[in-house]
């Protein structure tokens, strides 16, 4: 019995009998007229809650509402400790399990908990769902991106995030988050129809005031703007042109480095700051090609280069400097970390595999930084399956590493800095 | 009623297809007619703004299965085994593929099941399928590969064969 899928699928909907089209219809009328009528009492209420003063009108922000009921966290194991929790918490991300990524928090005692959003798929490659203190998280839900404040369960719903946004980059005090964000001219009824109408637009959300605030950077730069940053000012740091990267090889050693002009950018007042070349941090994932054959599934593990994918520039606490990590491969090649005055435009570089000597985590594929204080930046060496298993702080100035040491965290495990500096 | 002008039209064309997409999306016949009843409501609200009113009310069934899922999947009693009433006498056989088949669909993801009901019963392209869904072609085309290869692994007995899907990626 060799059956065809849609040959299955049409059999099995042959017994579905719809009901009656007048029957239908009769009931959508019914149902609009019903809510009219519920529209109209909810707007009658809200004048004479107006006109008594009593609305909380104070709640409403300028284009970020704070449409969640601020609920507890879904416990799935346990009870959520009280007090904080944000300097305990990594983030970790179910792959795929339920046909969706599920965020979840999990705590350094090994409770767990889920989230009722959904993370982006993208988003073990950016990593920066969870800021750098670990207080807060974003993730998407229904239409928009939800941040959640992990110490206090206050929730910011921006309706502005469309399907498809999600974080880009955290400021490095932890006021502003970045979302990028598709978004699609004209209705949803747009979308649905397929029409090609997207554009590229980030989002800067302001957590102290709760505004938000829209940018097109391509449109304003004038180039195609791939990936963005953002200082403690609320600046964005974009990233465009330059020379294409090579893709990371898997069994020879990588032989050229791409790099990018970056440039700050004033998400209110559209003002650029110069143009600086850096080298363009690239990111990589571990791609699993099963072959279709359920009776003989065969894995080939491979790296892959995401070509759109470029890991988040981390700016300095001051908002006075950027850095990048090129770490180019495992075995004994060069990483390297380049720090750019962001008001001078000069750079240095430290060669970090240099200062490791013998001590080079031989397993790491990737090193990605996470925190970046005074002149010491900390970054985590994961391996090609996403997996941490060290962690290295280099003090830049004294060129010399204060911290080596391993760690463990899972696969697709998002690490709260202030873990590492040792909060 | 001018401003929902066209629209009896288009569930008397729609209404049996939209109800059996909602039964592959749902497993159920009450919650398919639920589901559809919900998705034709809230087109009708947009009914004016809405440019192609098919995609929208697929596009909003496959999101509130996804919601209903969500709410309900802790309360809900196991389908697998269960067999719905509604369906019509038939052939021995004709009803254990049938059954078989079902059984498998009820326990892929919403998700998934999306995924099959759009691109193997409303035959929607892989991009169409995206729009609908609101996800990228490639998301689309993983999705199938792991539904497909579930289909296979929950019910052998049907020898899943998948000759359009297997041939492009063959290509």
């Amino acid at each position: 019995m060799m059956v065809e899928i849609q040959e299955l699928v049409r059999d099995a909907v042959e017994t579905v009998r719809p009901r009656q089209v007048d029957d239908v219809v009769r009931t959508v009328h019914q149902g609009l007229r019903r809510g009219r009528l519920i529209r109209a009492n909810v707007a009658l209420l809200s004048v004479l809650a107006l006109v008594a003063g009593v609305a909380g009108v104070s709640q409403w922000w300028n284009g970020v509402m704070n449409e969640r009921p601020n609920g507890p966290l879904i416990i799935t194991d346990g009870a959520l400790s009280a007090g904080p929790l944000s300097h305990r918490a990594i983030w970790a991300v179910d792959s795929y399990r339920d046909g969706h990524y599920t965020p979840i928090v999990a705590l350094s005692d090994g409770s767990r908990y889920t989230l009722p959003g959904e993370l982006s798929s993208g988003v073990n490659l950016f990593g920066t769902a969870l800021s750098p203190s670990g207080r807060w998280i974003a993730y998407n839900r229904d239409d928009g991106v939800e941040v959640r404040d992990l110490s206090s369960s206050t929730t910011y719903h921006t309706a502005k995030a469309h399907n498809g946004g999600y974080p880009t980059a955290w400021s490095a005090n932890e006021r502003f988050v970045l979302l990028a964000v598709e978004r699609y001219q004209g209705s949803l009824d747009t979308k649905a129809s397929g029409a090609s109408t997207t554009s590229s637009t980030m989002v800067r959300l302001d957590l102290r005031t709760g505004k938000t605030v829209s940018v097109d950077p391509s449109s304003v730069v004038g180039r195609s703007v791939k990936s963005g940053g953002l200082t403690p000012d609320g600046d964005l740091l974009v990233s465009y042109g330059g020379a294409t990267p090579t893709p990371k090889p898997h069994k020879r050693l990588q032989l050229t480095i791409g790099d990018a002009r970056y440039r700050t950018l004033n998400p209110v007042t559209h003002k650029l700051g110069p143009a600086l070349t850096m080298p363009k941090a690239q990111l990589w994932t571990s791609e699993d090609k099963v072959r279709i054959d359920p009776e003989h599934p065969k894995h080939t593990p491979r790296y892959g280069w995401v070509e759109e994918a470029e890991a988040p520039i981390i700016t300095s606490a001051d908002g006075r400097y950027a850095a990048t990590v090129m770490s180019t491969n495992a075995n004994h090649t060069p990483t390297t970390v380049t720090v750019t005055d962001l008001s001078k435009g000069s750079s240095k570089t430290v060669d970090i595999t240099a200062l490791l000597g013998h001590r080079a985590h031989s397993h790491v594929f990737d090193w990605r930084p996470v925190a970046f204080h005074g002149s010491s930046i900390t970054m985590l060496g994961s391996t090609g399956r996403n997996a941490f298993v060290s962690q290295l702080t280099v003090d830049l100035a004294k060129k010399q590493v204060t911290t080596l040491r391993g760690v463990h965290y899972p696969e697709n495990s998002l690490v709260a800095a202030r873990d590492l500096m040792g909060r | 009623m001018a401003k929902l002008e066209g629209f009896e039209e288009f569930v008397g064309s729609r209404l049996a297809a939209l109800t059996r997409l909602g039964y592959l999306l749902t497993g159920d016949h009450q919650h398919a007619e639920d589901l559809v009843q919900t998705a034709l409501m809230k087109t009708a609200r947009h009914w004016r703004r809405v440019t192609d009113p098919s995609a929208y009310t697929q596009r909003v069934m496959v999101r509130e299965n996804v919601s209903r899922w969500r709410r309900r999947r802790f309360h809900e009693q196991p389908l697998d085994s269960v067999r719905d009433p509604a369906t019509r006498e038939d052939t021995a056989e004709e009803m254990a593929r049938r059954e078989l088949f079902m059984v498998a669909m009820r326990r892929l993801t919403p998700r998934q099941r999306a995924v099959i009901a759009l691109r193997y019963y409303e035959d929607l392209s892989e991009a169409d399928t995206a729009a609908v869904l609101g996800c990228a072609v490639g998301t689309v085309k993983s999705r199938t590969h792991h539904a497909l290869n579930r289909l296979r692994e929950l019910s052998p007995e049907l020898r899943v064969l998948t000759g359009s899907y297997v041939g492009s990626e063959a290509s």
